[in-house]
């Protein structure tokens, strides 16, 4: 019976996307290999046999896996978020979470979706992140816009106001006027039982030319 | 997140890996340490427990760490190691039996017999396998200490009956190998 011959690599040491390491990720700077073409279908299946070896335990199939996931994923993150480092934090992620969770790999699962799966995950996240931000910023801009003071309608009224109580103190005598801007600063004598009278006939008379300018609520 | 080389990067990643791969492997603890519950359970020695047990525990997390196949080693290993783990123990608690006109342990041809139970399932299972020496090393690793916290109730003699028994469970393994190369 002939001999068994020793038992040879199915897959390459070479990127299965690429046909070398991978050189997408050059320190915060994107080259052209992140935004080639789609995985061929030879490529595809070197990518699965690596990721099935790496799931068993084999480690010398860890770099062709990194070398053909790495520029595929950030490719994929870039395409989804629009932005060059949104993606690159969000292929980082999902590199992380993959070589994580790659013993529990299993040979039926296609290698290259089941990575796309983190990475269409982190972008999710990623996306979410930034609208629970940008929500966040957008009520503490409206909150501060509403503790600064009155509103311009409120304004308007309150000089509204101000204006008739001043037209109409104006018509009253001028005994009676001094009375009141006394009362109003705060300026009057203390204990004084001649003053308080004054000031409620100067209010009365003053009640009574407000309702001639301006009518009652009866 | 720190912008980073690809080298870096890939260290990290081969840090995720071995962190995940140690993870997974935590999970053949869950086979061995109730066996070591059980053992100190019966009454077996904790002295005895506990070296047996750390051995046979660093064996499987180690072997489930380095390759799957290992972790399937590991789990031959404890399966093979039941019969020799119970047996003994199952027939010392019925009591001394009488067979001949002088006494007999039962607990010593029960130790052989679960010895080459254990060798043959793990003859058995190996010869499904591509490396069959490290994936039967691994398993008589394992199979074999744990076997010995049942066995060793008739302390020497039931050690050196298993281990026979292992040896003679594993004997068509190796004359099948031996067959086919030559």
């Amino acid at each position: 019976m002939p001999r068994r011959r020793p038992r040879e690599r199915a897959w390459s040491t070479e990127s299965p996307c690429h046909g070398s390491p991978a050189r997408g990720y050059t320190g915060g700077t994107l080259d052209g290999q992140a935004s080639g073409n789609l995985v061929d279908p030879r490529q595809r299946e070197q990518l699965q046999l690596a990721m099935t070896a790496l799931a068993g335990g084999d480690r010398s199939a860890f770099h062709p896996v990194f070398a053909g996931l790495w520029p595929v994923l950030l490719r994929f993150c870039r395409h989804s978020l629009r932005d060059l480092d949104l993606a690159q934090d969000a292929a980082q992620a999902a590199l992380m979470k993959l070589f994580l969770h790659a013993t529990e790999f299993h040979a039926d699962r296609d290698a290259l979706a089941w990575a796309l799966g983190f990475a269409a995950f982190e972008c999710r996240t990623t996306r979410n992140r930034g609208l629970r931000r940008r929500e966040e910023n957008d009520e503490t801009r409206l909150l501060a816009l509403a503790g600064a003071g009155s509103s311009p309608e409120d304004t308007s009224i309150e000089a509204d106001l101000s204006s008739a109580a001043l037209e109409v103190l104006g018509s009253l005598r001028p005994g009676d006027a001094e009375t009141i801007h006394l009362a109003l600063a705060g300026e009057r004598p203390a204990g004084s039982p001649a003053f308080r009278k004054r000031l409620q006939r100067a209010l009365e008379r003053l009640r009574i030319a407000w309702r001639q300018t301006h009518g009652s609520h009866d | 997140m720190v912008p980073m080389t690809e080298a870096r990067l890939e260290r990290r990643a081969r840090w995720a890996y071995e962190l995940g791969r140690a993870a997974w492997a935590s999970h053949a603890l869950l086979l061995v340490l109730p066996l070591l519950l059980v053992a100190r359970w019966v009454g077996r020695p904790s002295g005895l427990v506990f070296i047996l047990g750390g051995a046979v525990a660093t064996i499987a997390f180690g072997g489930a760490m380095v390759h799957r196949r290992y972790s399937r080693a590991v789990l031959a290993g404890v399966l093979a190691s039941l019969p020799a783990f119970a047996l003994p123990v199952i027939i010392r608690s019925l009591g001394i039996v009488r067979l001949v006109p002088r006494t007999l342990d039962p607990c010593i041809p029960a130790s052989i017999v679960a010895g080459i139970l254990a060798g043959a399932y793990l003859a058995a299972r190996t010869v499904a396998e591509k490396h069959r020496p490290s994936y039967w090393l691994v398993a008589a690793l394992v199979a074999a200490p744990l076997g010995t916290l049942g066995c060793s109730v008739v302390g020497g003699a039931g050690v050196i009956g298993l281990v026979a028994g292992l040896a003679v469970g594993t004997l068509p393994l190796v004359l099948r190998t031996e067959m086919r190369r030559s």
